[in-house]
């Protein structure tokens, strides 16, 4: 243990210097005493005894330093003194100092910034025993919507093994309806699994965990609420576990209270847990892929391992079961993996090397400033060198003092982190916070300060290393001789320079670039047709809970009523109820084959949205037919099934033809017939990218659904509609409640906030990418011309005009903007398909783009250069030569 | 021959754990106790002594505290430690291995030619 032994005294002499230097003279001042002693011992007189032991022991400050040494002090000596001196030198050019600084601090900051949205919703491992074990098991389905959620039937196979996985558990999230007193309010709710938070290994506040009897159908229901609900609608009242509360109509026993804080962004914004309790019917059924699974591996399994176990399950069942499981696989992630992919990790990922552009560009520019001063301290070098101090030390030195620099900015740059975490934090709404990780909650921890200090200190190296490195070449002589007016680093320090600004050029041009296209995006999405007219338009959701409702006829009477009564709500013009609004987050696809045609084979069968609507649903939502007639009032229960279909759909199936009167079969085996009386508009909002899919609406009388959204459209502007069509449903059924009513603007501004954030963010950052590299061409070309003060003189003297010096430097200038550019756009093109699954309808080598941002990075060059030519003009060779 | 000049580091670093091992002692102590028992043919620069000191308390070969000296001055005792009782074994088989190794090509009978 003798490197133990090392750091010990090494620490315990520097920590306590006083002490160390107090015993090392004791101690040799006892050596020369008792020296003296043994002199005068032999017969010296004293005076001279002593003077002879203080000559044989020689000089004792060598001697010291050498004790120091032999402990490692020495180091620290010359460290304090770099320190020191680099202290000093930042304070004596203030000017410097401050441009450094501010350009490291934003580029340290906003990196921070994003680093710790990374670090909460990517790198934070979840707060469960174990997290990596935990998984989540998809169902792959080529036939209908690539990746889906599982079968039930599936799911209770995988269950039976307790080989691979330690449990697995099955979860929906349905919407509870909760009474609180006499006034009913939708929650957020999953039903799960008996073993689902033993196996997260979440530990309730209070009660039990659900028990496996309570997992069945006929057993008395149960709950589990979370601790913010009971604190906020039962007073965290102790008493309330073994107590009923009323839920869906039916009374259930509280048994457990989850700890405060318990979130699993899977599950959104669940507050009521209960068992999944499905009937044999339902346990059996393996047709429809509607719960979804989680998983604990046994410790020791990996990811591959259960992965491949599962999938020779998979395969089994698709042997046994061919009809439904045909080309069903399976999908295993890492739960954390999946909620990062929630958390938008595609996104991040890409912003998060923007930013690292950012911060490189930034580097560049602060290691120009000091490439240019430390050539004007070439002198300063050459004299220490020339008296003796080693070139380890020098490179040290400076190295030191760049370090400084970038440590300082690190601190500057936390207040920029903090800045800009508060931003995100409030840019994001709180409908997609619900997803996150923690909530979406931000902060600057220890993680995120070690991130900023650790990066100031990696560039800080990086960046300090190239001019430093330049004393190792530093010839004595050259650098003695060197005229301090003539400031020119030479071929080697405008090599480094030269290249540090291609380089800048380059990644500014690649963060334009994507920002650019993010832009063009953005700009689609915001000026695009959404199909339909979003202002004044207000959705409410609703789904009907309790036992009355399993009779379609009653399902649809309930609509009917609501909407009676929300017409004659003042302020609404017409009033619909759809089951898939735009914007509205929902999707019910169902396979579907074209009458008349051969019957696609399992693997093939094309799908569509499936939507169910009352008559005047798109009279309400502004959608305009184009051919044959809507939904109305005659298409009934017993009328002939019809379907109103988009354009998409009929561009798919029926390009150049009248689709009217075709028919188009869905369900089980086909089974379900509906004809074609007519086409409307496509609509937005039903995916992220806007992307039109197709989809049929049929009458929601042929089609009854228990959970529509009803839009109304508004000729005013609403007064606390919300409490109005609360009413307006309690009128009709006192046991129902509305979920949230909103307006669509609301609904699509939360929809395309992740894209527009993601824009915002990445414009911004282009935009101080350009800034930066504005400036340091700027700061290159103008220390050049300041270098050549001289040569122009020269060249003015000879003839030259003042116009052709201006060109000279701005061809100078572009000549290194242009291969930067070149680089730029190489990189560029190679890189941005990488981002094509964020980009809204813009191609990720549009032509368009790519060509816009070369000219305005060019054009931003030439203005950069066109100050510093200007001034290289304006030399007077009087002056200019006389200035030797 | 200059035997100040010549004493290598590693030699002396031997001689002192050498003589910390007998008993704990100061500096002063350690440079007399060479003297005396090389008799007089080894002479320790008075210079090189602490230098050498420090750098085996810096690796834990042997510990210093403060006690009282024969004269009843406070002097700086140095006695070794189990790494360096191991030390000490290594470097003195290596020792006896180098100068047999040295006798061994010193006392060949030179070559007739």
């Amino acid at each position: 243990m003798t490197w133990w032994a090392r750091l010990r005294t090494f620490a315990r002499d520097s920590f306590d210097r006083i002490r160390m230097e107090h015993e090392m003279d004791a101690e040799l001042r006892h050596h020369v005493a008792s020296y003296t002693d043994d002199l005068i011992r032999r017969g010296l007189p004293r005076e001279q005894a002593e003077r002879q032991a203080r000559i044989e022991f020689g000089h004792l400050e060598p001697l010291k330093e050498e004790c120091r040494e032999a402990r490692g002090l020495r180091l620290v000596d010359e460290t304090t003194q770099d320190l020191r001196y680099a202290a000093r030198l930042l304070r004596k050019s203030p000017g410097f100092t401050a441009i450094a600084l501010l350009t490291l601090a934003l580029g340290i900051g906003v990196n921070t910034a994003i680093f710790s949205v990374v670090n909460a919703w990517i790198l934070k491992s979840l707060p469960y025993p174990d997290p990596n074990q935990l998984v989540t098991i998809r169902e792959v389905d080529p036939r209908n919507s690539s990746v889906g959620v599982v079968a039930p039937a599936d799911a209770f196979d995988w269950r039976k093994d307790h080989q691979v996985f330690e449990d697995i558990c099955a979860f929906t999230t349905p919407i509870f309806t909760l009474l609180h007193g006499d006034e009913p309010e939708q929650l957020y709710g999953a039903r799960v699994h008996p073993e689902f938070f033993h196996m997260l290994g979440v530990t309730l506040q209070l009660g039990r965990g659900f028990l496996p009897q309570e997992d069945l159908p006929e057993a008395a229901p149960v709950a589990i609420i979370t601790h913010e609900l009971w604190q906020s609608r039962y007073q965290s009242d102790p008493a309330l576990v073994g107590k009923t509360i009323p839920i869906d109509g039916r009374k259930v026993t509280v048994v457990g209270i989850l700890p405060a804080g318990f979130h699993l962004p899977l599950l959104g914004r669940a507050a009521i847990f209960m068992p999944l309790a499905l009937t044999d019917a339902e346990r059996s059924n393996r047709r429809v892929r509607y719960v979804n699974v989680i998983a604990r591996m046994r410790p020791g399994v990996s990811l591959p391992q259960a992965g491949g176990y599962l999938q020779t399950v998979a395969r089994r069942l698709q042997r046994d079961y061919p009809a439904t499981n045909a080309r069903r696989s399976v999908q295993l992630r890492t739960l954390q993996d999946e909620i990062g992919k929630q958390a938008g990790t595609d996104q991040l990922l890409i912003v998060f090397s923007l930013v690292g552009c950012v911060l490189l560009i930034a580097c560049g520019n602060v290691a120009n400033l000091v490439v240019g001063r430390a050539v004007s301290r070439h002198k300063e070098m050459a004299v220490r060198l020339a008296i003796g101090a080693g070139r380890g030390r020098l490179l040290r030195q400076l190295l030191i003092e760049n370090l400084v620099l970038f440590l300082l900015a690190a601190g500057a740059s936390v207040l920029f982190a903090m800045g800009g975490v508060h931003w995100l934090a409030q840019a994001i709404p709180v409908e997609v916070r619900q997803y996150l990780p923690d909530s979406g909650a931000l902060r600057v921890d220890r993680n995120t300060l070690l991130y900023t200090f650790g990066i100031a200190l990696a560039t800080g190296l990086i960046f300090g290393f190239a001019p430093a490195f330049r004393c190792w070449s530093l010839e004595v002589n050259d650098g003695l001789k060197e005229n301090t007016s003539r400031l020119s680093g030479g071929a080697a320090g405008n090599r480094l320079k030269n290249g540090l600004i291609v380089f800048e050029v380059a990644l500014a041009l690649m963060v334009l670039v994507t920002a650019g296209l993010l832009a063009k995006g953005l700009m689609r999405m915001y000026t695009s047709e959404p199909g339909f007219q979003p202002n004044g338009l207000l959705v409410a959701q609703l789904a009907l809970s309790g036992s009355r409702y399993t009779d379609p006829k009653r399902v649809e009477t309930f609509y009917a009523g609501v909407l009676q009564q929300i017409r004659r709500l003042p302020g609404v013009a017409s009033a619909a109820a759809g089951l898939l609004v735009p914007f509205a987050d929902n999707g019910n696809y169902a396979g579907y084959a074209i009458d008349g045609r051969p019957r696609p084979a399992l693997r093939d069968v094309p799908t569509m949205h499936l939507s169910a609507v009352t008559p005047d649903y798109f009279g309400t939502m502004g959608i305009t037919l184009l051919r044959g007639r809507v939904i109305s009032e005659q298409d009934q229960a017993g009328s002939p099934p019809v379907a109103v279909i988009n354009q998409a759909l009929a561009r798919r199936e029926w390009p150049g033809e009248d689709p009217v009167g075709r028919r188009i079969r869905y369900g089980a085996n086909f089974a379900n017939v509906v004809t074609v009386v007519g086409v409307v508009q496509d609509t937005q909002g039903q995916n992220e990218t806007d992307l039109f899919e197709p989809e049929s609406y049929l009458p929601h009388s042929q089609f009854p659904s228990r959970n529509m959204r009803v839009v109304m459209r508004m000729n005013s502007e609403p007064q606390d509609m919300a409490s109005a069509v609360r009413r307006a449903v309690l009128a009709i059924d006192k046991g129902q409640a509305v979920a949230s009513v909103q307006s669509m603007q609301q609904m699509m501004a939360q929809e395309r906030a992740p894209q527009a954030i993601v824009g915002q963010i990445t414009i911004f950052f282009a935009v101080l990418s350009l800034f930066l590299a504005a400036l340091g061409i700027y700061g290159v070309m103008a220390y050049s011309v300041a270098a050549r003060k001289r040569e122009f003189g020269i060249r003015l003297a000879l003839g030259a005009a003042a116009g052709d010096l201006a060109s000279l430097v701005v061809g100078q200038g572009l000549k290194l903007a242009l291969a930067g550019l070149g680089i730029g756009l190489a990189a560029a093109f190679a890189l941005t398909p990488l981002m094509k699954s964020i980009l809204y309808q813009v191609s990720p080598t549009d032509a368009e783009t790519f060509l816009s941002i070369s000219v305005l990075l060019l054009a931003v060059a030439l203005i950069a250069c066109y100050l510093p030519a200007h001034r290289a003009a304006a030399v007077d060779p009087n002056r200019a030569l006389r200035n030797e | 021959m200059n035997k100040q000049s010549d004493l290598l580091q590693g030699t002396l670093d031997l001689l002192i754990l050498k003589s910390v091992s007998l008993e704990p002692m100061h500096g002063y102590g350690i440079l007399l106790r060479i003297q005396q028992l090389s008799a007089n043919r080894l002479l320790v620069p008075q210079g090189s002594l602490y230098p050498a000191l420090y750098r085996l308390e810096h690796r834990g070969l042997i510990r210093a505290e403060w006690g009282e000296s024969e004269n009843n001055r406070k002097a700086k005792f140095y006695r070794l430690t189990a790494e360096g009782r191991r030390q000490l074994k290594i470097e003195t088989e290596n020792w006896n291995r180098l100068s047999e190794g040295v006798l061994g090509v010193l006392k060949a009978a030179p070559e007739k030619s």
